[in-house]
């Protein structure tokens, strides 16, 4: 204990008031910052640490000591927000694919396939009643071109399946490209942290920033993280490891067969993912949605779909005895450039073959409105799923931000007592200056 | 429950929820533009399925108001035909019981009597052979230019003709020529042609009293068949009329707008919205740096 410990001590409290108003000012600074996590100073009051001889009972301690400077952030939080997010991006995803399938098949009587099914059966009862073969003649006419709109919408139907279906797989490659970025991005972190910490240095920014990068990869991919020594991170997507420590094993998508399109994805077709060589399973995240559209979702639908065109084309075939229209699925659905319309058995005019195919196209009608039921409930379902982890997602980001996000409020309270306690420590220093200069100036002076 | 809130948090779910607030909004004021609660089926596929099926059932309806009206057609032509044979029989007949007064009619009498028995054959054989839209409606469902052959064979075909006026319900749609005029055993047009020639060749028309009110009588019972079968069609046409209002206001249930109720909602949320707009106003200005000097 010196005459200038005093000083020595002020000093210290200066420093660390001054440290602590620049933290604050970092936050303050990046109160709007995403994915920031706020900072703190983290101080303990010093200890004089005088032993045996020269301890003593009436010294206080030797004033505070900053220690570092640490990130305020909940580990689980975090993890709980990624995996929410990811799982809010594939729904998101999911109900996207949806209601491009409802675009492209919905039906609510209004317009679409039912409107063209019912004006098509209006034609064939006006064929029933035709009097006379000129009336006949223009009936048939009519339901030719009925019939012919009824195949268009069905090659329609399938042609904007088929374009969403070559969108998602575009898509899917955009996502993957992303995710690979964003995996070199990881990487390098992984590096630049890993000097930082060991010159000693705290890169509170850098892991920030790598928590950017591997929550837009779990969003993209539903990517895993495992945490390693020295901070540094590895990236799993599936089984497959994409960043290890500084190095990177990027995503492939791989079309089997090449040239793969909704026509393919029917029978075998299929969309992978590879890591080095070995196919892995994004758990969710854009990917997986994709993945479960191209692979699932959009063959599942056009194969009904087929079904009902083939449905149709073998109902009315068996009503009126020939084809009226080939083909056995939406795409190749068509009417027959041969065909002879009748509207009744043999010569007679009894309108009964018409009449079959009206009955035949109600049966056909009533199997199109469980299709579009079924797709309209699957669309909501997806929606609602979609709106549910969006909501969910909202609430772990709020957790997560609860726990590191900047609060103004705070950090002006934190301002307010660092400012006192620099002015209060820069009083203790002139009270030790002004003491210590009454004794060396003014002592000894007396008469003077 | 959230222990910590900052600013940044409460802007974030500010926004959030002003824009669920401004969806839900949307989705009303698209509800009133529209008319309708459907604009696609996954707003409410219950409802969207209920509209699939009442729109069908009134295409269904349509194609038998449009069944009902041809099978009219058909019957009110046939009553025409009917009635005017009608008359012509019962001329025939008058004419019969004439020329059986043997006393009464001379030789010149009785060539007026079968001129005009011909030109009343005629007349029938035109009735017979009425066609509606260029088919004869006494034919059935044979495909042939004219039911009655000039000679007064019947050409037509055994089957009649039938309409779906409801969901399973086939209208007979007048009857066979065969029926009121006579088919292969002997038809109207014989008969007047045996008159004609008894008369001419001087023997008892009087023997052919019997055949001719026969013939009226089978040609009038035709004529009450085809007006019970009026009868009926109308009945399906009321039925049909009732059924197209029903489902146009089953139609309107599950899909229209109640305006009313909408226009309620809409004034709520417009309200909320407002509501929200104020309390977020208030919420996100205020910092601590207000009241700090």
């Amino acid at each position: 204990m010196s005459t200038f410990s005093g000083i020595n001590q002020a000093s210290r409290a200066l420093t660390a008031a001054q440290r602590a108003m620049e933290v604050t000012g970092q936050n303050i600074a990046n109160a709007n910052t995403p994915g920031y996590s706020r900072q703190r100073v983290d101080q303990v009051s010093s200890v004089v640490a005088d032993t045996g001889q020269w301890a003593r009972q009436d010294v206080p301690g030797d004033g505070v000591q900053i220690t570092g400077i640490s990130r305020v952030a909940d580990a689980l939080a975090a993890a709980t927000a990624r995996q929410d997010s990811a799982t809010a991006a594939e729904q998101k995803t999911t109900a996207s694919v949806w209601a491009g399938i409802e675009n492209a098949l919905g039906d609510t009587g209004a317009t679409g396939l039912s409107r063209d099914l019912a004006d098509l059966s209006a034609a064939w009862n006006d064929l029933a009643n035709a009097q006379g073969s000129q009336a006949a003649d223009a009936a048939k006419a009519l339901v030719l071109s009925r019939s012919r709109a009824v195949a268009s919408t069905l090659n329609s139907m399938d042609s904007q399946l088929s374009a969403q279906f070559d969108g998602l797989v575009g898509q899917g490659r955009a996502v993957v490209d992303q995710a690979n970025e964003a995996a070199r991005r990881v990487a390098d972190l992984n590096a630049v942290i890993l000097r930082a910490s060991s010159s000693g240095s705290i890169p509170n920014e850098l892991l920030d920033q790598r928590d950017g990068y591997v929550n837009q990869l779990a969003d993209l991919t539903g990517a895993r993280v495992v945490q390693r020594e020295n901070g540094l991170v590895d990236v799993y997507v599936g089984n497959g490891a994409i960043v290890s420590r500084d190095s990177v094993e990027p995503l492939t998508l791989v079309k089997t067969p090449a040239s793969l399109s909704l026509e393919s994805a029917k029978t075998t077709g299929r969309l992978t993912f590879t890591v080095a060589g070995s196919v892995v399973e994004p758990p969710a995240g854009q990917l997986k949605a994709t993945l479960d559209a191209v692979n699932k979702t959009l063959p599942d639908q056009v194969n009904a779909l087929d079904g009902f065109a083939a449905k149709l084309a073998g109902d009315v075939r068996t009503a009126h005895g020939t084809d009226v229209f080939t083909g056995t699925t939406a795409k190749s659905m068509a009417v027959d450039p041969a065909v002879v319309l009748n509207g009744s058995t043999g010569t007679s005019v009894d309108g009964a073959v018409a009449k079959a195919v009206v009955g035949a196209l109600g049966t056909a009608t009533t199997t199109w409105r469980g299709l579009t039921t079924d797709i309209a409930a699957k669309t909501q379902s997806a929606d609602n799923r979609a709106t549910l982890a969006q909501q969910v997602s909202l609430k772990s980001s709020a957790a997560r931000e609860a726990v590191s996000g900047v609060s103004i409020d705070e950090e002006m309270t934190n301002l307010v007592s660092y400012q006192h306690a620099y002015s209060a420590a820069a009083r203790v220093l002139t009270a030790i200056d002004e003491a210590l200069d009454r004794l060396i100036n003014r002592t000894g002076v007396v008469g003077r | 429950m959230i222990g910590r809130v900052t600013q940044r948090s409460i802007a974030l779910n500010s926004l959030t929820n002003l824009q669920a607030n401004q969806a839900r909004s949307s989705k009303l004021q698209e509800q009133l533009t529209s008319g309708t609660k459907l604009a696609k089926g996954s707003d409410d596929p219950v409802a969207a399925a209920a509209a699939l099926r009442y729109r069908d059932e009134l295409a269904a309806n349509a194609r038998h108001a449009r069944n009902i009206q041809d099978a009219s057609a058909w019957l009110t032509t046939q009553e025409n035909a009917l009635t005017d044979a009608t008359k012509a029989v019962q001329r025939i007949n008058a004419l019969t019981v004439q020329a059986a007064n043997t006393g009464s009619v001379d030789a010149n009498g009785a060539k007026a009597i079968t001129a005009e028995l011909k030109e009343l054959k005629a007349q029938l054989l035109a009735a017979a052979n009425t066609t509606y839209q260029g088919r004869p409606v006494f034919a059935g469902t044979k495909d042939v230019a004219a039911a009655y052959t000039d000679a007064g064979a019947y050409d037509g075909g055994t089957t009649t003709v039938s309409r779906t006026v409801a969901p399973g319900l086939e209208l007979q749609v007048g009857v066979l020529g065969s029926t009121a005029f006579g088919g292969a055993s002997s038809t109207v047009f014989d008969e007047i042609q045996s008159l004609v020639d008894t008369i001419e060749s001087g023997g008892n028309a009087g023997t052919h009293l019997g055949t001719v009110q026969s013939r009226l009588t089978a040609i009038t019972t035709s004529l009450g068949t085809v007006g019970a079968l009026t009868n009926k069609l109308e009945a399906a046409q009321q039925v049909n009329q009732t059924r197209a209002d029903t489902l146009t206001t089953a139609l309107d249930d599950v899909e229209g707008v109640d305006l009313a109720k909408t226009l309620v909602e809409f004034n709520l949320q417009n309200t909320a919205y407002q509501a929200a707009l104020q309390a977020t106003a208030k919420v996100i200005q205020p910092t601590l740096l207000d009241f700090l000097r």
